[in-house]
């Protein structure tokens, strides 16, 4: 009886250590939905005694919390720095790149519009300011509405970066919580324009422009203005839970939710 | 209780435990994620430092200000170097130390006898109108007698700073002083090389802190990078004026193979350098700062590789410089005759960390001269043996160093050994050195 005793008794601890937390930091780009959603595909394809931490506070947050050791897993909208990287390495951390996915943001105006096309400068002038009304560019005259998503988005400064050169939205543009409500606006107001994740750039109403010639759909990836690719960092010699995780991410049930949350998976181009 | 209620009751609580060790502690859920507190304010001067560690915000404190949301200001930060250390050497019968240094005119960077003051700056950098930047550095006094006749003072010369548009990663302008860094080795700041000094090579043609305009700009088209400058020639102690001193011109563009041969990092680059009046020095005498002379070569050019992969580094660097032969103003009352011959140098400095924390650093250097008398031993501590007078024509030295790393390149120790020895001459010898590098 006392081996019975023992054997259940090392169930038992085997089963409280099995209950393990991955700490995942970084992108909110990534942590807001998609990491989440493959959490959720991760713990339902098995692994349910692992615990998730998920800090969605910018891709710079990622790479100190690998260094000291407070995320397994870093999440980033861009490439890491030499910097971050070598900060890393001075703490016996080794970063592993995985690129999982393309993020792609949309312009999308209202389907009314006689605009058929925009260049990546017109793009930074209407997000500026500078062109304040649609016949400046060929349109049907109008003030032009600008829809983006407020100042607590990681997306609205990341669209400052890839579409504005880092200059300011006017004061005149309407903040909006969501891709959902910036397609929303745009497909009730015929001088509507917004940006949004390519999940939402066929949202009713609404169409989404090709820039600098170059049509906003998944297979275009690469070559248009305004995606990027975003990875996950891990340590070379990640924990059990870390690899475990990054293997179902690369897994075609892992690209599958990549798809479904609205990005491009990296392996697909 | 009956072995099997043993049993339920061990599973049972086994079970509880795991769910409380699932669910405790503050994480976030993956349904819920973190919001991200983008538009809250850091910094020492609204009492919110950051990090991870202890270590991370303790340096922290130096950033006094930081806000992205904030339309005018994003950014203020304090900045600062020290760097210290201390040296053996012996070149046959001769030896030399840090006293030897101090006795040798550098009495104003030796602490007590032993202990060199190797660099010692205060600064600061600011982001501002998101597209902005300002900042400098400046040289301190580190025994608080350096003013005239000895007095007390603080400030001894503008190392570097300017002010920078810079709207995007590809493209940045610059006015003001910089450091023009012609090689992979000048390029990295003292702060973060991997070895107590830069080479020999590097050091031979690099025209030190020069007052001009500089465009920059990186990951073009991918893994383009590029650097134009122009600069007045003229070495001083704050700022030269326009064309003082002739012009200095540099051009240089780079790619990121990393892509394409498999590593994290492998950037290669090709550097050209112009100098309209090679040996130009200005004339001023001031203790605080060494008005040193150009370089004297007409035209110079570096081709360098920095690769990275894991444990892994290795910069590698050609140079070749076209020695000028002529008159130089150096402010003295008859113009400098300079004969400098054709210069050639190629460093290999690979590295790898050993253990956490922890890097070992060689590195090969080679200078070759047309001339037989076209290299000269190197000035900061071969000199103290061989003499001023000491030449050759071919120098060779050999580093060899550990870099232990306590707060990554923030707070490190770092101790080596070189060994140098010039062809054509008669010095030969070596060096230790050790010592402690902080900077924020």
């Amino acid at each position: 009886m006392k081996s019975i005793i023992t054997l259940f008794t090392a169930v038992a601890t085997i089963s409280v250590a099995s209950a393990q937390t991955l700490s995942i930091k970084g992108s909110d780009t990534l942590g807001a939905k998609l990491v989440p959603q493959l959490a959720e595909g991760f713990k339902a394809a098995g692994n349910k005694g692992v615990k998730f931490e998920i800090a969605a506070e910018g891709s710079t947050t990622a790479f100190p919390a690998l260094a000291n050791g407070t995320a397994q897993i870093g999440m980033s909208s861009r490439k890491v720095k030499d910097d971050e990287r070598t900060f890393c390495k001075t703490k016996g951390v080794y970063l592993k790149e995985h690129p999982i996915c393309h993020d792609m943001l949309c312009v999308i105006v209202n389907k009314n519009s006689p605009l058929a096309k925009l260049t990546k400068d017109q793009v930074a002038k209407i997000f500026t300011g500078q062109i304040k009304d649609w016949s400046e560019i060929g349109g049907a005259p109008g003030k032009i509405s600008i829809y983006t998503r407020n100042t607590s988005s990681g997306t609205y400064k990341d669209w400052q970066k890839l579409a504005m050169g880092g200059r300011d939205y006017p004061s005149t543009s309407l903040k909006m919580a969501g891709n959902e409500q910036i397609a929303q606006e745009v497909a009730k107001n015929k001088n509507g324009i917004g940006y949004v994740g390519l999940a939402y750039s066929k949202t009713s109403g609404t169409k989404a422009l090709p820039v600098d010639g170059v049509e906003p759909v998944a297979p275009n990836a690469k070559k248009y203005a305004f995606a990027r690719l975003c990875y996950l960092y891990a340590p070379d010699k990640p924990s059990a839970e870390a690899d475990a995780f990054m293997k179902y991410v690369e897994s075609a049930p892992g690209q599958d939710i990549v798809r479904k949350v609205g990005f491009i998976p990296a392996a697909d181009l | 209780m009956q072995p099997h209620h043993l049993v339920l009751c061990t599973i049972l609580t086994s079970s509880c435990l795991s769910t409380t060790t699932a669910s405790a502690g503050t994480e976030t859920t993956a349904d819920s994620p973190t919001e991200a507190p983008t538009s809250a304010a850091t910094g020492l001067l609204v009492g919110k430092l950051t990090g991870d560690t202890a270590w991370d915000r303790a340096w922290s404190s130096a950033i006094l200000y930081k806000n992205d949301d904030n339309p005018v200001i994003q950014l203020f930060q304090l900045t600062g170097r020290l760097q210290l250390q201390s040296i053996y050497g012996q070149a046959g019968d001769d030896s030399f130390n840090t006293s030897d240094f101090k006795d040798a005119g550098n009495d104003e960077i030796v602490w007590g006898n032993d202990i060199e003051v190797r660099r010692a700056r205060l600064g600061f950098k600011s982001k501002f109108y998101q597209n902005w930047k300002l900042d400098a550095s400046f040289n301190v006094d580190v025994d608080g007698h350096d003013g005239p006749g000895g007095d007390t003072t603080f400030y001894k010369s503008f190392q570097e700073g300017g002010l920078t548009y810079a709207p995007s990663d590809q493209f940045n302008f610059s006015i003001g002083k910089k450091q023009v860094r012609f090689s992979r080795d000048q390029e990295i700041s003292s702060t973060e090389i991997t070895t107590f000094e830069r080479s020999v090579a590097s050091n031979t043609f690099t025209p030190g802190e020069l007052t001009g305009v500089w465009s920059f700009g990186k990951g073009i088209a991918g893994a383009w990078l590029y650097e134009l400058g122009a600069y007045s020639n003229a070495r001083v102690a704050e700022f030269s004026t326009p064309g003082d001193g002739g012009i200095l011109a540099i051009g240089k563009i780079g790619y990121d193979l990393a892509e394409h041969v498999g590593l994290e990092s492998c950037v290669t680059t090709f550097t050209y350098m112009h100098n309209t009046e090679p040996g130009y020095q200005d004339g001023k005498i001031d203790p605080n700062f060494a008005f040193s002379a150009s370089p004297s070569f007409t035209d110079s050019i570096a081709l360098t590789n920095d690769s990275s992969q894991g444990r892994f580094g290795m910069i590698t660097e050609l140079m070749y410089g076209f020695g000028f032969t002529g008159e130089a103003d150096q402010g003295k009352a008859k113009p400098a005759q300079i004969a400098q011959s054709d210069l050639f140098g190629f460093t290999l400095t690979p590295s790898y960390f050993i253990a956490d924390g922890l890097q070992a650093v060689y590195r090969f250097q080679l200078i070759s001269a047309a001339d037989p008398d076209g290299i000269r031993v190197p000035s900061r501590y071969d000199r103290l043996a061989a003499g001023d007078d000491e030449r050759g024509n071919t120098y060779t030295a050999h580093y060899l160093g550990l870099n232990y790393y306590i707060y990554s390149h923030k707070l490190k120790l770092m101790a080596g050994v070189e060994y140098s020895q010039m062809g054509g001459g008669s010095y030969d010898g070596y060096t230790l050195l050790s010592g402690l590098r902080m900077n924020f």
